[in-house]
């Protein structure tokens, strides 16, 4: 009979699922800002001295050109209640050149249940966008990819 | 060996599904935020507009209605206008009248100043019953500023000495249309 010890190191990590489009309609009043929401299902695991962050950040501008303007502010995001971790509050401006904070993760979080541990698998937090609607914008379809990240593993 | 190989298809094909349905786990993630901007237009006029006369006897009534809009026409073959319409005679009667005016060539009137991409009307514009008359046209690719843009009509009411004494209303109605 041997005993032999297993041991694991397990690392810091962190990942991001969110859906590859989401389309902003207006209301029905004339010039009422264009909304959407998405979900941002997320799972990470932090050590027990490092908070991690889920954030957004724009990756250049609505294209084409003449489109809606990062600039201007004019693009904003509020987060509902995350199923883990600390969701952004109040209105956000979406920018091209700074990572916004969408979820706070604490030390040491984990996955999938247990003591300080979210008991969702993955967890989730809703994302809602709204932009001004603008009336120098010119009549056309624009596109802003805006990329997730899992940061400060 | 042909149910093995079925089990094998759909557990492809499951796989295969997957990661379009809940998109891909990874460190960072992308999603592409689509907009389609389309046209519009909407205007907001003051309320009341006073038509007071001259300290000349019989001086004509004259006022200034203001407004404001939010225009944006499409790029290819838009347009869009501003017109204005007597939609209630004035009353109660026995005064001055857009429909049945007491002296033949009696008008209310109007001149147009517009700010912005618009284009007011040219002179004189006598206002009907009922029926639209320009205020301001728009071209294509209009597009007022952020806030809006304005624009005023002042108002001319022939002083009529067939009038009777009184106070008479008369309801405007502003119209911005696209095409």
């Amino acid at each position: 009979m041997v005993n032999q010890t297993v041991s694991i190191t397990l690392q810091p990590q962190g990942k991001v699922s969110v859906p590859s489009g989401i389309t902003l309609l207006k209301g029905a009043q004339a010039f009422t800002s264009y909304t959407g929401s998405m979900t941002v299902s997320f799972r990470a695991r932090t050590t027990p001295a490092t908070s991690a962050t889920v954030t957004l950040q724009a990756s250049g501008n609505f294209t084409p050109s003449g489109g809606p303007s990062l600039a201007a502010g004019d693009l904003t995001f509020t987060c509902g209640a995350a199923a883990y971790g600390t969701a952004c509050s109040g209105a956000q401006t979406v920018s091209s050149t700074s990572q916004r904070t969408v979820v706070t993760l604490p030390p040491a979080a984990c996955m999938g249940g247990g003591v300080g541990c979210s008991a969702a698998d993955p967890a989730t937090v809703q994302v809602s966008f709204q932009l001004a609607n603008d009336p120098m914008v010119s009549t056309g379809t624009y596109s802003l990819p805006v990329v997730f990240t899992v940061s400060s593993l | 060996m042909q149910r093995k190989l079925s089990l094998f298809l759909i557990m492809v094909a499951l796989v295969a599904v997957s990661p379009a349905a809940f998109g891909q786990w990874a460190t960072t993630g992308t999603t592409n935020i689509t907009v389609a901007v389309g046209p519009e237009a909407a205007i907001s006029v003051n309320s009341a507009t006073p038509l007071t006369t001259g300290t000349t006897l019989f001086d004509d009534y004259t006022g200034t209605t203001t407004f404001s809009y939010k225009i944006r026409t499409a790029q290819a073959g838009g347009s869009g206008s501003i017109t204005a319409q007597v939609l209630t005679d004035f009353s109660p009667g026995n005064g001055p009248s857009v429909q049945n005016p007491p002296t033949a060539g009696d008008t209310l009137s109007y001149g147009c100043t517009v700010a912005g991409p618009g284009t007011g009307c040219s002179g004189s514009i006598a206002a009907q019953y009922q029926v639209d008359t320009s205020v301001a046209t728009f071209g294509a690719n209009a597009r007022s500023s952020r806030a809006g843009d304005s624009g005023s009509l002042a108002w001319v009411l022939t002083n009529d000495p067939q009038y009777e004494t009184g106070n008479y209303q008369a309801v405007v109605r502003f119209t911005i249309s696209l095409m």
